[in-house]
């Protein structure tokens, strides 16, 4: 779970920062934001599995998301 | 403790433990176990990810008494608690993974084996104290510190049997040449842990061979897998030969450079043969360290991308089998240094 830790990170320094994680890994990212102080920091939640997609299958996931992505940016 | 609550039964309902009961750390029992270090108790040694609870002396010190160490093995958890919190090990992320590896433990020097530390017959199995329980406390240390807890914070498949405990040293009596960490540049009276995020043991038995150039082509195969992360990114490996292996070599007149050498040589796969199956992916292959044309199946895909990730020792009994640890894909350095005794 590197990706919350460099969220955390990221958000230290003041830097708008999110998670894209996929489902399976929910208690992991939950866990992890509140043992480093920042419970319910929003994140991006993708369907698991994502790495046996093809790039097509990607890039509509992609587009699926990315506005949830550019959201949690904004703050 | 009140007479009414079984002391075993309160750790384990409390998911304090590794499924096993644990030594109840009475205040009595932690002075004594203190008393194996010269450090100051209140010293800071660093927060465990992710959970992020500090580990101090005073708190490592509970849980390598709860594991069932002698107060003598203490300076070894506690070096190897700070040696795991290298920003290279990336601990955080073997927490949460999905995969099952396990921090092993290499320690090389003489107090390995002035607390009998044993790297013999059976140093990855049941049956030696040290072994058993210095492996256990970092374990513990990474469930109650830490929370890797499969199904809170560790999303691993399977684990691993590893996870209980992967701790040895070498054996460095039967084995023909310098210590892990005397080739990494160490004395051979510095007390050094090597630590490395690997897979539990495959073996490669070879009762044929006699000489190191066919004996390597079989340990070389061991350490090469469609669904072994060693052949789709950048990942760290341990291979263990025993004596009977590295004394073939050795009495070849291979050192174990030459010998690490070659393994990295061998040890690999063509595209041909990789893209039919496992972790196969052209992206993947594009993004490895090193060069690899996913559109040429004649290419050669070496199963260590850079020397430094292969930890070669020598460790187990008499017999001839070699024990290959494959790694994770994550991105873990394995890390080494001195510990206080």
């Amino acid at each position: 779970m590197c990706s919350v830790h460099d969220t955390v990170e990221f958000e230290k320094r003041g830097i708008p920062s999110t998670t894209i994680i996929t489902e399976a890994f929910k208690k992991a990212a939950d866990f992890q934001f509140r043992g480093k102080g920042m419970q319910g920091h929003p994140y991006v939640q993708l369907p698991h599995p994502v790495s046996n997609l093809q790039p097509g299958e990607i890039r509509e996931l992609t587009l699926r998301f990315v506005d949830e992505v550019a959201t949690h940016l904004k703050g | 403790m009140n007479e009414r609550v079984d002391e075993f039964e309160f750790f384990l309902e409390k998911d304090w433990s590794d499924g096993f009961p644990v030594v109840t750390p009475t205040e009595e029992r932690i002075a004594r176990m203190l008393t194996g270090t010269k450090r100051n108790h209140d010293e800071v040694i660093g927060p465990i990810p992710p959970g992020m609870e500090i580990a101090t002396v005073r708190n490592v010190a509970v849980h390598a008494l709860m594991a069932g160490c002698r107060l003598e093995y203490l300076p070894v958890v506690l070096g190897a608690t700070e040696l795991m919190l290298r920003d290279e090990f990336n601990v955080n992320g073997v927490q949460g993974t999905m995969h099952g590896v396990a921090p092993m433990m290499i320690v090389n020097g003489p107090y390995a084996a002035e607390i009998g530390l044993h790297g013999g017959n059976g140093c990855l199995g049941p049956g030696f104290r040290a072994n058993a329980t210095i492996g256990r406390a970092i374990r513990l240390i990474l469930m109650n510190l830490g929370a890797g807890i499969p199904g809170v914070s560790s999303m691993t498949i399977f684990g691993m049997p590893s996870r209980f405990t992967y701790c040895l040293t070498e054996n460095v009596e039967d084995g023909p040449w310098e210590s892990l960490s005397a080739s990494k540049g160490y004395l051979p009276d510095d007390n050094v842990i090597t630590m490395a995020m690997v897979e539990s043991p495959r073996f490669c038995f070879d009762d044929v061979s006699d000489e190191p150039d066919r004996l390597l082509i079989g340990i070389a195969d061991t350490m090469t897998s469609m669904g072994s992360w060693n052949m789709h990114a950048r990942s760290d490996m341990v291979v263990a030969m025993g004596p009977q292996h590295a004394g073939i070599c050795a009495n070849a007149g291979w050192s174990r450079a030459d010998v690490h050498r070659r393994l990295c040589e061998l040890a690999g796969r063509k595209v041909r043969d990789l893209k039919g199956g496992g972790n196969w992916r052209r992206e993947r292959a594009l993004a490895l360290p090193i060069d690899v044309d996913p559109d040429d199946d004649d290419c050669f895909v070496p199963t260590i991308k850079n020397p430094e990730d292969l930890q070669l020792i020598v460790a187990g009994g008499w017999g001839p089998c070699t024990a290959v640890c494959h790694g994770w894909s994550g991105g873990s350095r394995a890390v080494h240094g001195k510990y206080q005794v």
